[in-house]
C-alpha cells in the first residue's frame, strides 16, 4: 500500500484543523508496520482515511492518493469501498468496552463480516466464528460464543476484536491502540498474539500507538507523526539505533530500554501544538533543541535516508 | 422533555474576564437570532402589560352578564364573540391572562426553587441522601400527576393558592433529576476539590459554587416547565375544580355544554389563548437555551452534516 | 439456554416489590389526603343528606371512631380488598361503579397507545433518516405544537368541525343510543374522533423521544465498527443502531401509558365517552369524594402495574440483564 501525499482537514465552525498534512509513507506486503505519535498526532485519522470511515462533514481529504494495490482508494466509491472494507482491510479499534454491539452475540458479530463478504450461511459462518475465537485463545470458544459482550473481560473483547477483523483473512489489519485499554499482562498476550498471526499468514500489520515498547516488539518498520506530519520514517532497527530527528530522539529519550541502562528520563518541553494554528515552518520547532530560524520558516521536505526511509528535518539535509 | 439532551457548557464563576454589560450584549445577540424566541418573548410581554392594563383596556364589570348579547358570534362589537353570559370573550380572555400567568409564574417559580434545592442535595451529598431524594422523584414519575393533583386540590380547598401549592410541589422531580446530574458533573471538577481541602463548609461550597454555575441552566428547565404548569393548571379548571369564571380552562368547562349549539367561539380561543401562551413559553426557553450555549448547536450541526454525508 | 433464567427472576422481583411498595404508598397517600380534608374524614364519606342513625353506622363501618393508627391498617387493608367506600351519588359501591368504567377507558386507550407507538417509532425513524432536513424540522415542529396544545382543545376543535359542522362523525359518546348490542363499527366511528386527539398530542412528544435515543446510539463506537465491517448503511441502521435505539423506548412506552391515562381523563370528558376519565370529571361536579380517591387509586395502580410491565419486557428485551 503506498500513502503520497494525505492531506485531511477537518473543516469546523471554529476553524480548521490541519490533521494530517503532505503525509506519504509505503507498506510492503506482509510487514509489521507501525504508526508512532503522541495524540493528536493524526495516526487515528489516518487509519480512518484508509478504512474510509472519516466523516466527511466537517472531514475533507484535500490532497493525496492511497494506493492499495494499484486502485486509489479515494477515488472510490461508498460502494466500491465496501468491497475492501471488513474483506481485504479490517480493523481493529481502540475502546473494546464500547466498539462491540451489547445486544448481538459474539459469535454472531465475528460471523457477520464472513455472512456478508462470502455470503455463506450463518450457521457455517458461525462455526468458523468459534474456530477463530478458539484460535484467539478464547476458552470454551464453542459455549462462548453465543454469549453477549458484556459477559466478557476487556482482553477477552479485544481478542473479539480480532478474530472479527480477521475473520475473512484480510491482507492488511489496521490495529489502533489495540492495547491501551489493557492491563500490561493482558496487553504482552495479544502482542504476541498479533505478531503469531502476522508471521503465520504473512499478513501486513499497520499498528498504532504512541508507546514506542510496543513498536520494538511487533514492528518491523515504522513511521514517526508529529502534528499531522510525518516525521521519520524508518525499519525499526534504524529508528531505534540511529535516530535522525530531532523529535524521534526526544521520544527514544523519554522511554526506559532494557538494553542499556538509562541515568534519567527527559521528557520533551513543550505541548502538542493547535492543530488550528500550528507553528510555522517545521511544526517541531518549538519544542526542537535543534532548531535555528530556517526551521521556524521553511517546512522541512522528507529528506531520504536510505531506501523507503526519510527524516523531515533540515539536520538531515546533508547526511 | 429535552432536559436530558441538554448538554450544559459550565463555567467557573471565579474566571468573569468580560463585564456584565458586555455579557448581556452578547446575550442579547445570540437569543434574537432565533426569531420565534424573539417574537415570543415580545408576545409575552405584550400579554402581561394588557394583563396587568387589563382595567384600563376594559373599563366596568367584565363579568356582569348582558342577555341581550347571549352567545354572539364574532362581530365588530365583540371580536371573539361573547359568551353563554354576554359577556365580551376578549375582556374575558384578557383577564382570565391573570390567572395563568399567575400560576404560570408562581408555581413554575416554587416547583424551581423545591427542584434545585432537591437537586443540589442529592448532588453534593450523594450516597444515601442521593438515593432517598431520587426515589421521592421517582415516585412521581411512576403515579399519575394529574389524578393526584385532582385529588389533592378537590379535597382540600379548591382555590387558586391550592392549585399553585399543588402543581409546584407536584414538578419538581423533574427539575431536581437535572440540577442533581449538573451538581454531580460540577462536584467532579477541580475547584471543588481545592475548596474542600482547604475546609470549605457545606454551605459556601453549595451557594458560592454549586449553584451561581448552574444559575443558565436552572434558568433554562425553569422556563421550559412553565408550558406544563399553564396546561396543568387550564385542565384543572376545565375539569371545574376552580370555579374562576375568569381563567381560560373554566370558560372551556363551560362550553362544554354549550357546544352543540354550533358555539365554536366559546372553546376556540380560550383554548388557543392557552396554546398560544405555552407555545410562547416553550419558544422563549428554547431560544434561551440556545442563546446560553453555544456549543451546542455547532456540535449538533457537524454531527447532522456527518450523517447525511454517510447517505451519498 | 438455560441461564436466560438466571438475570431475570431477581431483577423482575427488585420491580415488583418497587410496585407494591408504591401502591401501599399510593393508599397511604390517599388516607393522608382524607384526613387532610377541612371538616375531617367524615365530611368525605358522609352525604351531609343522611340521618343520624344512619351517620353513626357509617362512622362505625368506616372504623372512623377508632384511634389514627388502627384506622391506617384499617383503610389500607380496605383499598386492597376493594372496600373503597359508598358513592353518594350512585349509592352503590365505589369500588362498583369505578370498575364498571374501566373497560370503556381500555377501549379508548389501547388503541391510541398503539398507534402513538407505531407512528412515533416510524417518525423518529424518518426524521432520523435525514437530520435537520425539512422533513426532520417538520416533524420537531409537529411535536412541539402538539406538545403545547391543550387535549380538550383540540377534542373541542375537532370535534365542532368533523360532528357539529360536518356531520360526518358521531358527537360524542362510544355508543349510539339505539344500539343494544356492541357493534364493532359503531364503536369504530365513535372512536376516531377522541382516539386522533389523544395519539396526536403524545404523538410528537413520542417520535422525538425515538428520534434523540436513535441518535444517541449512532455516535456510538459499535457504530463505526459495524461500519468497518464492510456492511451497507442500510445494514448498520437497521440492524445495529434499531435494536439499540429501540430498546430505550419500551421504557418510554411506560411513561407514556402515564400521559395517556391523563390525556384521557380530559379527552373523555370532551366526547363524553363513559369511561374512567369523564367518571373523573362528573364526581368531582357532583362532589362524590369517594369514588375520586378510589379512582386516583385505580389510575395508579394502573400506571405502576404498566409501568411494571414495560420493565419486565425491558428486561427480556435487553441482554444485559437476561444474562447476568
Amino acid at each position: 500500500m503506498s500513502v503520497q501525499d494525505l492531506s485531511v482537514r477537518f473543516y469546523l465552525a471554529s476553524g480548521v484543523v490541519n490533521a494530517v498534512e503532505h503525509l506519504s509513507f509505503n507498506i510492503r506486503k506482509g510487514v509489521g508496520f507501525g504508526i508512532v505519535g503522541e495524540s493528536g498526532s493524526g495516526k487515528t485519522v489516518t487509519a480512518l482515511t484508509i478504512m474510509g470511515l472519516l466523516a466527511k462533514p466537517p472531514g475533507r481529504i484535500d490532497s493525496g492518493k492511497i494506493l492499495y494495490n494499484g486502485t486509489n482508494l479515494l477515488d472510490l466509491s461508498q460502494d466500491e469501498m465496501r468491497t475492501f472494507r471488513g474483506k481485504t482491510i479490517a480493523m481493529v479499534y481502540q475502546d473494546p468496552m464500547t466498539s462491540l454491539n451489547p445486544v448481538f452475540r459474539v459469535g454472531f458479530q465475528i460471523a457477520e463480516a464472513l455472512m456478508v463478504h462470502e455470503k455463506i450461511a450463518q450457521h457455517e459462518a458461525e462455526a468458523r466464528a468459534v474456530e477463530l475465537m478458539s484460535d484467539m485463545g478464547i476458552p470454551e470458544a464453542q459455549k462462548r460464543a453465543k454469549e453477549y459482550p458484556h459477559q466478557f473481560s476487556g482482553g477477552m473483547r479485544q481478542r473479539i476484536m480480532i478474530a472479527m477483523a480477521l475473520a475473512t483473512k484480510p491482507d492488511l489489519l489496521i490495529a489502533d491502540e489495540p492495547t491501551t485499554a489493557l492491563d500490561v499482562i493482558t496487553q504482552s498476550q495479544i502482542l504476541a498474539l498479533l505478531n503469531d498471526l502476522q508471521r503465520k499468514h504473512n499478513m501486513t500489520v499497520m499498528l498504532i500507538t504512541h508507546d514506542l515498547g510496543i513498536v520494538a516488539q511487533v514492528c518491523d518498520e515504522a513511521l514517526v507523526m508529529y502534528a499531522g506530519h510525518g516525521m521519520e520514517l524508518g525499519t525499526v532497527q534504524n529508528i531505534f539505533s540511529h535516530p535522525k530527528h530531532p523529535y524521534t530522539r526526544g521520544l527514544l529519550e523519554s522511554t526506559t530500554r532494557a538494553d542499556k541502562e538509562v541515568k534519567r528520563l527527559d521528557s520533551i518541553p513543550g505541548t502538542i501544538p493547535d492543530l488550528i494554528n500550528p507553528p510555522t515552518g517545521c511544526r517541531f520547532h518549538p519544542r526542537c533543541p535543534l532548531a535555528d530560524d530556517r526551521c521556524a520558516k521553511q517546512e522541512p521536505p522528507p529528506f531520504p535516508s536510505g531506501s523507503d526511509s526519510y527524516s523531515k528535518c533540515w539536520r538531515s539535509e546533508t547526511s | 422533555m429535552d432536559y436530558w439532551t441538554l448538554g450544559l457548557h459550565m463555567t467557573d464563576t471565579s474566571s468573569t474576564s468580560k463585564s456584565r454589560l458586555a455579557k448581556a450584549s452578547t446575550f442579547w445577540r445570540s437569543y434574537s437570532k432565533n426569531k420565534g424566541a424573539l417574537f415570543s418573548l415580545f408576545f409575552l410581554i405584550a400579554l402581561i402589560l394588557a394583563a396587568v392594563l387589563a382595567n384600563y383596556l376594559f373599563p366596568g364589570d367584565v363579568e356582569a352578564p348582558n342577555i341581550a348579547r347571549e352567545m354572539l358570534p364574532p362581530s365588530f362589537s365583540a371580536i371573539l364573540g361573547t359568551d353563554y353570559l354576554g359577556r365580551d370573550q376578549l375582556a374575558l380572555i384578557v383577564f382570565g391572562a391573570r390567572t395563568s400567568l399567575i400560576v404560570a409564574f408562581a408555581a413554575g417559580g416554587l416547583l424551581a426553587v423545591v427542584g434545585t434545592m432537591a437537586g443540589l442535595m442529592a448532588g453534593y451529598y450523594g450516597g444515601k441522601m442521593d438515593g432517598l431524594i431520587m426515589r421521592c422523584a421517582d415516585v412521581f414519575l411512576t403515579i399519575p400527576v394529574l389524578p393526584l393533583i385532582l385529588v389533592i386540590v378537590a379535597l382540600t380547598t379548591p382555590n387558586l393558592v391550592n392549585v399553585m401549592f399543588a402543581i409546584g410541589l407536584t414538578g419538581w422531580p423533574v427539575m431536581a433529576r437535572v440540577v442533581r446530574s449538573d451538581s454531580l458533573a460540577l462536584m467532579k471538577r477541580e475547584f471543588i476539590e481545592i475548596e474542600r481541602v482547604m475546609g470549605a463548609n457545606s454551605r459556601r461550597i453549595l451557594f458560592k459554587h454549586l449553584l451561581p454555575n448552574q444559575l443558565n441552566s436552572i434558568l433554562v428547565y425553569a422556563s421550559l416547565s412553565i408550558p406544563a404548569v399553564i396546561l396543568t393548571e387550564a385542565a384543572l379548571e376545565f375539569l371545574g375544580l376552580t370555579p374562576l369564571s375568569v381563567s381560560w380552562g373554566f370558560m372551556l368547562n363551560v362550553a362544554i355544554s354549550y357546544w352543540i349549539r354550533g358555539t365554536w367561539w366559546m372553546s376556540f380561543f380560550p383554548g388557543f389563548a392557552i396554546f398560544i401562551t405555552a407555545l410562547a413559553f416553550y419558544f422563549v426557553s428554547e431560544g434561551l437555551k440556545e442563546a446560553l450555549n453555544p456549543k451546542l448547536k455547532r456540535r449538533r450541526e457537524s454531527l447532522a452534516a456527518q450523517i447525511a454525508e454517510r447517505k451519498k | 439456554m438455560v441461564d436466560i433464567f438466571l438475570g431475570l427472576p431477581s431483577y423482575v422481583a427488585k420491580r415488583a416489590l418497587v410496585a407494591i411498595a408504591l401502591i401501599i404508598f399510593v393508599g397511604t397517600l390517599n388516607f393522608a389526603i382524607l384526613h387532610l380534608a377541612p371538616g375531617g374524614p367524615e365530611t368525605v364519606f358522609l352525604n351531609p343528606r343522611i340521618t343520624p342513625a344512619a351517620k353513626a353506622l357509617i362512622l362505625k363501618q368506616y372504623g372512623l371512631d377508632k384511634p389514627i393508627q388502627e384506622q391506617y391498617f384499617l383503610y389500607l387493608a380496605g383499598m386492597v380488598t376493594g372496600k373503597w367506600g359508598l358513592s353518594y351519588f350512585y349509592t352503590e359501591p365505589a369500588f362498583d361503579v369505578v370498575v364498571a368504567r374501566i373497560p370503556a377507558t381500555l377501549l379508548l386507550m389501547v388503541p391510541s397507545l398503539i398507534l402513538t407507538v407505531l407512528i412515533g417509532i416510524l417518525m423518529g425513524i424518518l426524521s432520523v433518516r435525514r437530520p435537520y432536513t425539512f422533513l426532520d424540522r417538520f416533524l420537531s415542529s409537529f411535536a412541539f405544537f402538539f406538545y403545547s396544545m391543550p387535549v380538550f382543545w383540540l377534542g373541542f376543535i375537532l370535534l365542532t368541525v368533523f360532528a357539529v359542522f360536518l356531520h360526518v362523525l358521531p358527537a360524542g359518546g362510544m355508543t349510539s343510543i339505539v344500539a343494544t348490542n356492541f357493534d364493532f363499527l359503531d364503536y369504530l366511528q365513535h372512536l376516531i374522533l377522541p382516539m386522533t386527539t389523544l395519539t396526536l398530542i403524545n404523538l410528537a412528544n413520542f417520535s422525538l423521544l425515538v428520534r434523540s435515543s436513535m441518535i444517541e446510539v449512532l455516535d456510538q463506537n459499535y457504530i463505526m465498527t459495524a461500519r468497518g465491517k464492510g456492511l451497507s448503511e442500510r445494514l448498520v441502521f437497521y440492524r445495529h443502531a434499531l435494536r439499540n435505539g429501540l430498546l430505550p423506548t419500551v421504557t418510554m412506552i411506560g411513561l407514556f401509558i402515564g400521559s395517556i391515562l391523563t390525556g384521557a381523563i380530559l379527552t373523555e370528558t370532551v366526547f363524553s365517552w363513559p369511561g374512567l376519565g369523564s367518571l373523573t370529571y362528573d364526581s368531582i361536579s357532583r362532589r362524590d369524594y369517594p369514588v375520586v380517591l378510589a379512582l386516583f387509586f385505580i389510575f395508579s395502580i394502573l400506571t405502576i402495574f404498566s409501568n411494571l410491565t414495560t420493565d419486565i419486557v425491558y428486561g427480556l428485551l435487553d441482554p444485559r440483564i437476561t444474562y447476568d
